[in-house]
């Protein structure tokens, strides 16, 4: 089917609802090629699909005039960092990387629980406080301290914490120390990148080791680039944020480092992004499956090859060779 | 009313016939919808109607979109239902099944995920304005204002928008 057969067929359809249409035009031009007629089914199925799942779409979808949406193809390369804040003063990534090697204060006397997920498991873990926790494939949770309340996660996790007075959960991920009293949450953290997403609540957000926290609230997110010291707050939406419990992963301008090595929970292969698109923002929504597909997706969305290497899906620039 | 719309309805009839044979391609099929128009014009719910004969030709179209969203949906749901029942016991059941629903919730979920996969990757500006109006239903005028542009750029936006999503969802 022709571009040109296309454009009629979306300019008819776009004017069919206007009073004044003109029907007897529109008569002729299906008359003149079976073709045409085809190509408008094509579209006025295409739009119906989309008006019978205008609410879901609407939960769905980041908000538009939400932090500027960073969008795949090759026009979109250049990533604008709006908004960045310095996250937290230099020559402290040693010591946040010892913060995560050596959890703090643990008294041999206390209970210390262990959670581990393989490629496609996911796990629901419940707390005495009454604390929930999915915890996704290839992911690890620690849950220390007499009240079940300090935890450590490696992977990605979604949090539903009640609220009790007096009490506060602090979640070290990602070099981050999350302190929460009462809120729903998604954490994604691997070694480069911890992204944060809220859809209940508030927390607080600060690097391990330092005094200044940030307050993250319902319906926003923090991707933190861990080795820049930085984070970008930006809009998400709630419905959306934990989602992968519903097999769907959900990314609103991820760097492309922390989606492949979340793909990788899925696909049973490692999947990593080189180097000259490791920080390409991606914006989307994956379908989980059986995870065999979902590498194969991201390339064809962002326009990327891929190839096998130490065992390793690679994710590289497109193009030819 | 209704005596007025079955009046415009037989002065047209070979318009209309013509015109739905153009547009199912399928003369016995033009006839069906025609005859179903007759009986929604009969259940006079149309309440007062400015302009007849657009008023019936929208009927028209509306028609022939519904069986085409109907005979969609079976194929989908029946290939849904042969790809889970390959590969498991389901392959006896009956597609009445109450697990049909499930079937369908599930493949309602995957559609909507789908959709809006391919509606996050369009281009920004066609994102904004095919959001705008399609998702959250405001006119084009109302878009235009919003994205600080005219309103053939926006339906310019709106044509992009259907092409690349045309071909995001294609096969489906």
């Amino acid at each position: 089917m022709t571009e040109t057969i296309i454009d009629q067929a979306i300019a008819w359809h776009r004017a069919q609802d206007d009073a004044d249409f003109d029907w007897d035009g529109f008569t002729l031009w299906l008359e003149a090629d079976p073709a045409h007629r085809a190509a408008f089914d094509e579209i006025a199925l295409l739009d119906a699909r989309i008006v019978a799942h205008r609410p879901a779409l609407a939960a769905l979808l980041p908000p538009v005039e939400g932090a500027p949406v960073v969008l795949l193809s090759a026009e979109n390369q250049a990533v604008p960092r709006r908004r960045w804040t310095r996250w937290a003063g230099g020559g402290i990534a040693a010591a946040m990387a010892l913060a995560i090697a050596i959890p703090a204060l643990r008294s041999p006397a206390l209970p210390v629980l262990e959670y581990r997920t393989g490629t496609g498991q996911s796990r629901a873990i419940a707390l005495k406080d009454g604390s929930r926790i999915a915890l996704a494939a290839s992911s690890h949770l620690r849950v220390e301290g007499e009240g079940q309340d300090r935890l450590t996660l490696e992977g990605s996790a979604t949090f539903d914490i009640p609220h009790r007075p007096g009490r506060t959960m602090m979640i070290r991920a990602g070099g981050q120390e999350i302190s929460d009293i009462g809120t729903r949450f998604d954490i994604l953290a691997d070694a480069r990148t911890m992204r944060i997403a809220v859809a209940e609540g508030a927390v607080a957000v600060r690097p391990t080791g330092k005094s200044e926290a940030v307050r993250l609230s319902a319906g926003r997110q923090m991707v933190i680039d861990r080795a820049a010291h930085q984070g970008e707050i930006s809009a998400v939406t709630p419905n959306a944020i934990g989602s992968w419990q519903q097999g769907r992963l959900v990314y609103e301008g991820v760097p492309l480092s922390l989606v492949a090595s979340d793909i990788s929970r899925y696909a049973g292969t490692p999947v990593r992004a080189g180097a000259d698109v490791a920080d390409r923002h991606f914006s989307g929504v994956l379908i989980v499956g059986d995870g065999s597909g979902l590498v194969g997706e991201v390339a064809q969305l962002m326009g990327l090859r891929t190839s096998y290497q130490g065992g390793a899906v690679l994710l590289r620039a497109g193009g030819t060779g | 009313m209704e005596g007025g719309l079955e009046t415009v309805y037989h002065a047209l009839r070979g318009e209309l016939l013509r015109f739905l044979v153009a547009r199912t391609g399928n003369a016995a099929e033009a006839e069906d919808v025609l005859h179903d128009m007759w009986l929604r014009i009969g259940e006079g719910n149309s309440g007062p109607v400015a302009n007849p004969r657009a008023y019936l030709y929208r009927v028209a179209q509306n028609l022939v979109l519904d069986r085409l969203r109907e005979k969609k949906r079976r194929e989908i749901r029946d290939r849904a239902w042969m790809e889970m029942a390959s590969g498991s016991d389901l392959r006896h059941a009956d597609p009445v099944d109450p697990r049909a629903d499930a079937l369908e919730q599930m493949t309602a979920r995957e559609e909507v995920a789908r959709l809006a996969s391919a509606i996050a990757n369009l281009p920004p500006g066609a994102r904004r304005a095919f959001q705008l109006h399609k998702v959250e239903g405001l006119p084009h005028g109302e878009v235009a204002e919003r994205l600080g542009i005219s309103k053939s750029g926006v339906e310019k936006h709106m044509a992009v928008a259907m092409k690349y999503l045309r071909r995001a969802l294609r096969d489906d």
